[in-house]
């Protein structure tokens, strides 16, 4: 009896022990999940589920708002729930519409903004046919009611097609082998295509499908292009065509056509290589181009930057955005200013277009009236107010850097700062404009760290002084009382992922840890550094033949003891296009800056 | 003395078993979504090494805490320790001296615990592990090999073995749990002629002539009296 209930109590002390047991871990995890900032992984859903204005193939480049010629009407894309939306809106109604949407994996060489017909009754895009979506359909849409009126079959169009209205009623479009497709409205409303024309016989040697960016028409039966530092012209008519201008020492930029005066328009950059240019010393002329009785030069004037055509020009002083901007030959510049933070903008008619965000809201697409000199919400990126995230607008200065260099920078701060505690920093060199709105910095600052980014110009300049302009502005911040210097990370997206390993094997002492988003290069040598964790993010589908690589990475920095939390993503590609991919990325980014903390 | 450490040891042993088990599955769980390396001993997806440690951790430490056999839950706990300890070992010697930090750290997040304060505890609680769970097993073999004397109950007559120091305790029979003394000889007195007898203890209930008066009798105790 004796042994029985000695027994019992001893199951009986196992048993209370086992809940206790439980109940102690459970606690354990329930104390550091309350000791998290409030709410984070809700922060981190809510941020990363506001539709982005997103960057959609258009014409051999990229952009997010297509206005018309008038500034009545404009397409724009922005990211779906599942995929990348193209969506039309009448600036006067406002609203928008759902043209076409890309789901997540689509390829994109397949998927475009086309451009809109000189009177703005017609749009056209560029969509993969369904179920088989590696063949193609170039769809026009009604310029005022954004419905859907033909299809054409996009066959001969491919992934370096070039296209341009050259009429009302028809369009051009090139093919493989330079040859010209051209697009005519037949009067009873058919659209038929046609050989037009070839470009082949102009070149001496031919040059990549790549090489050929922005077409322009400049009459019912011509057009003009840029190739790089080049421009060039061709007649359907006649089928002639050549260079009208060339530079080795200028990086051609953009251009445009009047109609009226027969002048070209050029914009410019003086360039010391193909990817290292400076985009600020920007260059002007006025081109006419050569008739009959010149022989090849055209006459070129250069022009001061207050005498262009029209322009819509963007400055920013500590956070304060300036807008200048010329509607047409003859008006005056307006000073437009705007207290949040910008990501896009384009001049069209009277109206101007830009997508930007109000201090404590996410980004939403206004247009300015110039007339009315008044600014108004078209397209809203949320549907309902922000519960739980603060959106925090930046602060900005500039900082010399060991070259000499002055270098733009801006710094999020947490939205609430305790004095005399310390706070870590994430630290990196983004392109300010084109990561005006990027999620995970507003996660980070909501979950309690600083940010801060030296500004590049654009995506390709600066990247040979990558390291000593983030040294700067590491030295300036440091300095910081409320930055704790032991808890500072350094962080790199898409091609800055090839940088930060080797600032991290020059310096490897300053960093506790490394944020790769978009990772396309190799995992960091954590041999010798004092990192404790790394953040890597990537899509699989793109970059399928770096994956093995990246988790060669992982691999070694485990055996080097630090432990990875790597994140790819399935049917991503290199640029993630939806908002079902942005919130897994937002809540795995705020759940490593959470538990690194 | 050596009982009850034994005992204390295997409940602070069930204890950390179930709890390493419990938060290898709470800081995996909190890793959803995420790509795992393989594990480079084995060279199979980390997820697996991690749901097989925590699942031996668990099933152990339920084993120690509500299990019966005490042989059984040492063994159990220095196996699943030694298996632990080797594999620290050889990830530590055979692929880098911090490589059990790098493959492992990634789960301490969920407890706010550095990976270096995760790898000093579990080898500190490795270690403790083997060392109570040998000296127990030796102390419980030490214990066996005691000179025992055998007895049996008086109710079933199953046989007893007990120390010499425990020799007149009365104690519950581990067969019926009828109350039982424990003592190798027995004494009665003849019913029929009032002779005394001594009989060993595993004889209780056995039918014999006595000694004293010849004729037959049932060889029984006081308390196998009271028991019947």
């Amino acid at each position: 009896m004796a042994n029985q209930l000695q027994h019992s109590v001893c199951r009986k002390t196992g048993l209370w022990l086992a809940v206790g047991t439980v109940l102690f871990v459970a606690g354990w995890r329930l104390v550091v999940i309350a000791c998290q900032p409030p709410h984070i992984m809700d922060i981190a859903t809510e941020i990363g589920s506001i539709a982005e204005f997103g960057q959609g193939s258009s014409q051999g480049g990229s952009g997010i708002l297509f206005p018309n010629n008038g500034g009545t009407a404009l397409t724009f894309f922005r990211m779906t729930e599942t995929g990348l939306g193209s969506y039309f809106c009448n600036a006067g109604a406002g609203g928008c519409k759902l043209l076409f949407e890309l789901s997540e994996d689509g390829y994109d060489l397949n998927f475009g903004m086309l451009g809109w017909s000189s009177d703005d009754k017609f749009f056209a895009c560029l969509v993969p046919t369904k179920p088989d979506r590696s063949k193609k359909e170039i769809l026009i849409y009604d310029g005022a009611t954004g419905e859907r009126r033909a299809g054409i079959p996009g066959q001969n169009y491919f992934g370096y097609s070039r296209f341009v209205w050259l009429s009302p009623r028809s369009f051009i479009y090139t093919s493989q082998n330079q040859n010209l497709i051209l697009v005519e409205q037949s009067p009873d409303g058919q659209w038929l295509q046609r050989l037009g024309g070839s470009l082949r016989g102009l070149f001496a040697k031919e040059p990549p499908d790549d090489a050929m960016k922005h077409l322009l028409a400049t009459s019912e039966h011509s057009f003009a292009w840029q190739q790089p530092g080049e421009l060039w012209t061709y007649d359907l008519q006649s089928g002639a065509g050549g260079k009208i201008w060339e530079s080795a020492t200028e990086q051609l930029e953009d251009f445009s056509f009047d109609q009226e005066t027969g002048e070209f328009e050029l914009t410019c950059a003086v360039y010391d290589s193909p990817y290292h240019y400076h985009a600020a010393d920007l260059i002007f002329y006025r081109l006419r181009p050569p008739d009959k009785s010149l022989s090849r030069d055209g006459r070129l004037t250069r022009i001061p930057r207050d005498s262009r055509l029209r322009y819509a020009d963007l400055s920013e002083d500590e956070g304060l955005y300036v807008f200048s901007i010329k509607a047409h030959r003859d008006s005056k510049p307006q000073l437009f200013t705007w207290e949040g933070m910008v990501q896009t903008y384009k001049l069209a008619g009277n109206s101007f277009f830009f997508t930007a965000n109000l201090p404590g809201q996410p980004p939403a697409l206004w247009c300015y009236d110039l007339d009315a000199q008044d600014a108004r919400e078209l397209v809203p990126s949320t549907k309902e107010q922000l519960k739980y995230a603060q959106i925090s607008n930046p602060s900005g200065g500039t900082v010399t850097n060991a070259m000499g260099d002055r270098v733009r920078y801006h710094l999020w701060q947490p939205p609430q700062v305790s004095p005399g505690r310390k706070y870590p920093l994430l630290i990196g060199q983004t392109q300010y404009s084109f990561d005006a709105w990027f999620p995970c910095q507003q996660v980070a600052v909501n979950a309690g760290f600083y940010f801060a980014t030296a500004d590049r110009l654009s995506w390709y300049d600066g990247f040979d002084k990558w390291e000593p302009d983030v040294m700067a502005l590491y030295d300036l911040l440091v300095k910081n009382p409320c930055i704790d210097t032991n808890r500072i990370y350094i962080c790199g997206l898409s091609g800055e992922t090839h940088l930060v390993p080797r600032l991290i094997a020059d310096k490897p002492d300053l960093w506790k840890g490394a944020v790769l988003f978009e990772l396309v290069a190799r995992m960091p040598d954590v041999s010798k550094s004092h990192l404790t964790r790394i953040f890597a993010v990537s899509g699989r589908v793109v970059y399928t033949g770096d994956v093995p690589q990246i988790l060669k990475g992982e691999d070694e920095s485990a055996r080097a003891g630090v432990p990875v939390q790597l994140v790819l993503q399935d049917g991503v590609q290199h640029f993630m296009r939806s908002i079902a991919t942005e919130r897994e990325r937002t809540r795995q980014f705020a759940h490593f800056l959470v538990e690194s903390e | 003395m050596a009982a009850k450490l034994t005992r204390l040891f295997v409940y602070t042993a069930g204890t950390l078993l179930l709890a390493l088990g419990l938060a290898i599955f709470i800081g995996w769980s909190d890793e959803t979504g995420l790509v795992l390396p393989h594990d480079p001993l084995f060279v199979v997806p980390m997820a697996v090494v991690f749901w097989a440690v925590a699942a031996v951790s668990l099933g152990t430490g339920l084993f120690c805490l509500l299990g019966r056999s005490i042989w059984w839950k040492l063994c159990l706990v220095l196996w699943s320790a030694i298996e632990f300890e080797a594999y620290q070992l050889g990830l530590t010697f055979f692929v880098g001296p911090r490589s059990f930090q790098g493959y492992w750290g990634s789960l301490t997040g969920a407890f706010d615990l550095p990976s270096s304060a995760a790898y000093w505890l579990s080898t500190v609680a490795a270690f403790y592990l083997i060392s109570g769970s040998l000296v127990s097993l030796v102390a419980l073999w030490l214990d066996d090999r005691k000179v025992r004397i055998t007895g049996s109950c008086v109710a079933c007559g199953e046989h007893i073995a007990f120390l010499p120091k425990d020799f007149g305790r009365q104690i519950a029979c581990p067969h019926c749990h009828a109350l039982t003394v424990l003592a190798d000889k027995l004494k009665m007195t003849c019913v029929l002629c009032g002779g005394h007898i001594e009989f060993p203890s595993h004889a209780v209930g056995q039918k014999l002539a006595c000694p004293h008066c010849g004729r037959r009798i049932k060889l029984l105790t006081a308390l196998s009296h009271e028991a019947a």
